[in-house]
């Protein structure tokens, strides 16, 4: 992933000890850039490295919890994941599944709506912002209680309101499909608050001039969309797009808390899955699970950044 | 004219959908538990606004309401001391949290220096992993090795710089602030801790806002941790207080306290987000780039 | 109603004990010395010390509105010395103890485990044993319970709440549906007939339904499973029984019918919905636990929401399964860790809390059903509840009592099967099979397989 992120700095090409002494002094000369990187690295070496050894050493052991020894077991627990799991190729459909459903149509969405609290003479719009902000900080609990209510095929608020303009009860909660929308409805409901937030800190420091030049030279608000303000989101955005898809490839507590899978398993994720593997005594599963998750989103984000390359700086956006 | 009336007709519509939850739980903490569910949720307390899970998470509440709520021992509870160590919590965080990422995501988003991508790499990488299970050797760490068990330095410490932060602060830096503006400081002999707190912190304070305010919000709600972490009731956080009253196994759940509890929980975000959220203006920091 | 039930006699009760401990006696190598007594009236348990000689704390973690809190109250009313401390936990529980077992230090003192966790834990032998205080009391509790806390002939658990179902139901509702109380031993079939009276003429179930098939809605297969002499698993946990004889098939086909019915609530469990149709009376049965009524009695405040006027009976009659006319669903048991520093300490609260008169009658004012024999046979016919009004309810679950098997088995595959209220394996299989997208015998010997890929997995996880 490190190679497709920028061009390294040049290193002089030279005798090996030279080359060696080279770096050593162009490491010592940017010795304070490396302090301000420092804190992450020390504290993900005291408290990141051992837990993820531990993590992996157990992925390939047997181990009954408690203070019993972890037994190698090699590589099978990943084998008989992969080949012989009764749950797991119907927990990776959904979650793919779902991550199609949510992640476009979350980022879009959010975009947009931001760009809309943006107009530069809009009014109210601190009030705005602030409801558009309630769902982020009301308990997830409480949401999934609510939505369970509204979202109820007899007595809920949306099916009497479908009713009113004539469509039949929807089984939201109940079949397939209806099922997965829900879901998605309740992740926009819940996250679009983040994704919102984080696309007006962009969209703040944008310069104004760059409309304004646009504007002289006869673009309107939709061009200026296209021409300016995406491109100028672009490196925000990929991180949209990579921290969402991380984010919905654990998918977990939303969807345990509203459907808690269901309905038969049509949205029971690969967490769910590790979950169940844990509380069933089988951790080594569980975190062999969790390389194999590791692993789908490495060569997901891998893709994305590949497809996105030029997405990671701006200043080759606007030139473009 | 037509588009601005467009324009507001779907925030308007767009807005109730978003806050008609929090409404919902708004109106429920207004009732007692008996009349919180009915078919068709209620939009508003069918026997008017009653206060009474309010008093008794406040500890004002009669005898008489102590009684019936299902909750004998809500004098064992303080709340608003739970509200406080959230909030000790969640500022300490937010300020290590922001400091440590800013300064780290400017100086992957503005320098060059050998193994920068490597790094960067490896950053991206912690992202990657769910670690639902090795909360066994975390806490083995933190409570056993170090001894934090009833701190919040765990809290505090193991999050002092995050791959998420450093990788937001540095994408927004990298879309906003030019490098002709870092290059002439540089010129002007500034070093580079001055140019992180005098030009990059000033221009970014909307990014940083927004940083502040995802900390803030994920640790104020934060409770799996905190759960492994704390057993003295006197050190509980709010949420670890609320989770109780959802139980479903031994006891029924308290709906009333939860949803009472959960709004008052929300008020300090809230405030918060409203003083917070001028940083966010459009457009405003084009003087400051420039200047 | 059962117009001539009689409370169960203290004599058939303790036949009951009787044949329990004999079948216990039989499974244990080591019979215990205590001799029965059943000519006696039934002798609470001295309380073993007096009172100041005990010192120590107890950790406990739970609610302070729950049984054992409201035990540890009085215990420590009895024993100034003993400090009973409990821990607000969430329901991250099991998080917070499998971090404390890996530490070797932290666990507490006390846990409620439900009967697969006991076995589970126990099987990984982290829990305290607990075999010289469970053995002494042995005949004094009921025997159905204390099998669940046993593992290969050791107690690592004080059995607790005892939750025989049976079926509640609001005669004013059925009387608006002109439907005639149910009298003693009704068929099943008569039964879902008159459900689907009451749904048609006063919009009102007599069982729950819901689409997910989970929770309270799993009762409608779990009971006839319990009463065909059903298990999912061998009492080692190692053997899948699942699909042995008929009992699965012929329980899916009984939930079926009450599927086809149509006259169930179709609400998910405990979900917003369930809570309004219990108030709105929409809800007008349902097989249930008794642990249920706090839950229903603290939503249900008025007459007009129902307090008072539901009334029990023993569940309807499942062809060939007339012995054992209930269920067990929930109840849990209470247990230590190894790791304790008071085990003895520990050993003396489980005692008293379920094998005493004193702590029986506290945990019984809480509202579960202690399994303390000599408690059972004097004081439970006293018990009223306001949801039920009368002692009827009493009187039926002293009859329910009766009906327990002593061979189910709640081990670890039995939480695996998913079949306590819902879980992967059950949702892939049970509601495809209620709507017919799935042959019944496939289905439940699909289930089976699956159940015994991921049970041998569990076992060899254990070893």
């Amino acid at each position: 992933m490190a190679q497709a992120i920028g061009t390294t700095s040049a290193i002089p090409q030279a005798s090996r000890s030279a080359r060696w002494r080279a770096l050593l002094r162009e490491m010592w000369k940017h010795r304070v850039d490396y302090l301000f990187i420092s804190p992450f690295f020390i504290v993900f070496l005291v408290f990141g490295v051992y837990p993820m050894l531990w993590g992996f050493r157990l992925s390939l052991s047997r181990w009954a919890g408690g203070q019993r020894p972890m037994e190698w077991v090699g590589l099978n627990n990943y084998i008989g994941l992969l080949t012989n799991d009764p749950l797991l190729g119907k927990a990776f459909l959904n979650t793919m599944m779902l991550l199609g459903w949510i992640l476009p149509t979350g980022l879009a969405f959010a975009l947009v709506v931001a760009v809309m609290l943006n107009v530069r003479r809009l009014r109210g719009r601190g009030i705005f912002r602030t409801l558009y902000f309630l769902p982020f900080v009301t308990s997830g609990v409480i949401v999934a209680i609510v939505f369970s209510q509204f979202l109820d095929k007899n007595y809920g608020w949306v099916n009497l309101l479908l009713g009113k303009i004539g469509i039949p009860p929807v089984p939201w909660l109940v079949e397939a499909i209806p099922a997965q929308i829900s879901v998605t409805l309740l992740l926009h409901w819940m996250g679009s608050g983040t994704n919102i937030l984080i696309f007006l800190g962009a969209l703040q420091a944008i310069d104004r001039e760059l409309y304004e030049a646009a504007e002289i030279d006869g673009a309107n608000a939709v061009q200026s969309f296209f021409r300016i303000t995406v491109p100028m989101l672009r490196p925000v955005l990929l991180f949209m797009i990579i921290t969402a898809t991380i984010g919905l490839i654990n998918l977990y507590a939303q969807v345990k808390l509203l459907t808690n899978g269901g309905p038969q398993n049509n949205t029971y994720t690969m967490f769910m899955r590790m979950m169940d593997l844990i509380a069933g005594n089988r951790f080594g599963e569980g975190a062999a699970l969790g390389f194999i998750m590791g692993a789908i989103i490495l060569v997901i984000t891998f893709v994305q950044l590949r497809l996105l390359r030029s997405w990671w700086t701006v200043e080759g956006n606007l030139k473009s | 004219m037509i588009g601005y009336a467009l324009l507001y007709a779907f925030l308007v519509i767009l807005a109730i959908i978003f806050m008609f939850p929090f409404y919902s739980m708004v109106v429920g903490s207004l009732m007692p538990k008996e009349e919180l569910f009915r078919s068709y949720p209620q939009l508003w307390p069918p026997n008017g606004p009653q206060l009474t899970a309010y008093r008794l998470l406040l500890q004002i509440a009669s005898p008489e309401e102590v009684a019936a709520s299902g909750l004998q021992n809500i004098s064992n509870y303080n709340f608003i001391r739970y509200i406080f160590n959230t909030l000790l919590i969640a500022s300490v965080a937010v300020a290590l949290q922001v400091f440590f990422n800013t300064l780290a995501g400017y100086t992957f988003a503005k320098r060059h220096f050998p193994f920068k991508n490597q790094l960067f790499g490896v950053i991206l990488a912690t992202l990657l992993l769910p670690a639902a299970i090795n909360f066994v050797p975390f806490y083995l760490l933190v409570a056993g090795t170090l001894g934090w068990k009833d701190t919040y330095w765990p809290f505090w410490i193991p999050n002092l710089a995050t791959a998420f932060g450093i990788f937001l602060m540095r994408q927004f830096i990298a879309s906003t602030i030019p490098d002709e503006l870092i290059d002439s400081a540089t010129i002007d002999g500034a070093s580079q801790f001055q140019i992180v707190t005098r030009i990059v912190m000033p221009i970014m304070a909307g990014g940083m806002v927004v940083l502040g305010i995802l900390t803030f919000v994920a640790v104020y709600n934060e409770y799996i941790l905190t759960n492994l972490i704390i057993s003295k009731p006197d050190l509980r956080t709010v949420q670890l207080f609320l989770a109780n009253f959802k139980q479903a196994t031994i006891r029924a759940p308290l709906y009333d306290l939860l949803f009472a509890g959960s709004v008052m929980a929300t008020i300090p975000l809230l405030v918060l987000f409203f003083v917070f959220q001028r940083k966010l203006v459009e457009g405003v920091m084009s003087g400051a780039i420039k200047g | 109603m059962f117009k001539n039930a009689r409370p169960i006699s203290r004599r058939r009760f303790l036949q009951a004990a009787a044949l329990g401990a004999t079948g216990a006696l039989a499974a244990c190598a080591a019979p215990v010395a205590q001799p029965a007594q059943p000519a006696q009236p039934a002798a609470p348990a001295e309380a073993p010390a007096a009172g100041g000689e005990l010192t120590g704390e107890l950790i406990f973690w739970g609610h302070a509105d729950h049984p054992i809190y409201d035990a540890g109250q009085a215990f420590m009313k009895k024993y100034p010395g003993v400090t009973f401390t409990q821990v607000e936990i969430t329901d991250e529980r099991t998080t917070k103890v499998e971090a404390a077992l890996a530490a070797g230090e932290g666990a507490p003192d006390l846990n409620w485990l439900e009967a697969n966790e006991v076995q589970l834990y126990g099987r990984r032998g982290v829990l305290l044993d607990v075999t010289d205080v469970v053995k002494q009391y042995e005949k004094d509790l009921v025997p159905a319970k204390t099998a669940e806390a046993r593992v290969n002939g050791r107690y690592y658990g004080m059995p607790g709440d005892i939750t025989p179902n049976t079926l509640w139901v609001r005669p004013d509702i059925l009387e608006k549906a002109g439907v005639p109380m149910f009298e003693k031993d009704i068929k099943y079939e008569d039964f879902l007939t008159a459900a689907k009276t009451v749904k048609e003429k006063a919009d009102s179930s007599l069982y729950v339904f819901g689409a997910d098939g989970g929770g309270q809605s799993s009762l409608m297969f779990q009971c006839p499973f319990y009463a065909l002499g059903g298990n999912v698993s061998d009492e080692s946990g190692e053997e899948i029984l699942f699909d042995q004889g008929d009992a699965a098939v012929r329980a899916v086909a009984y939930a079926k019918m009450a599927w086809d019915a149509g006259a169930g609530l179709d609400a998910g469990w405990f979900s917003p919905p369930y809570w309004a149709a219990i108030k709105e009376g929409r809800l007008g049965g349902t097989y249930s636990p008794p642990w249920m009524r706090g839950f229903f009695e603290t939503e249900v405040k008025t007459p007009e929401t129902g307090q008072g006027k539901w009334k029990s009976v023993i569940l309807p009659i499942y062809e060939g399964g007339e012995k054992h006319r209930t269920n067990v669903w929930g109840g849990a048991t209470l247990c230590s860790y190894t790791q304790t520093k008071v085990p003895d300490l520990v050993k003396k609260f489980m005692e008293f809390t379920f094998a005493t008169m004193e702590g029986a009658q506290v945990t019984a004012d809480w509202g579960i059903v202690p399994p303390y024999l000599p408690w059972l046979t004097t004081r439970l016919k006293d018990v009223k509840q306001t949801l039920f009004s009368d002692q009827t309810w009493t009187d039926t679950l002293n009859e329910a009592l009766t009906l327990m098997r002593e061979d189910y088995y709640r081990t670890p595959a039995y939480g695996l099967s998913g079949i306590a209220g819902g879980g992967p394996l059950y949702d892939k299989y049970f509601i495809p099979m209620m709507k017919g997208e799935l042959d019944i015998e496939a289905g439940v010997k699909q289930w089976a397989d699956d159940l015994r890929t991921e049970n041998k997995k569990l076992l060899e996880s254990l070893k």
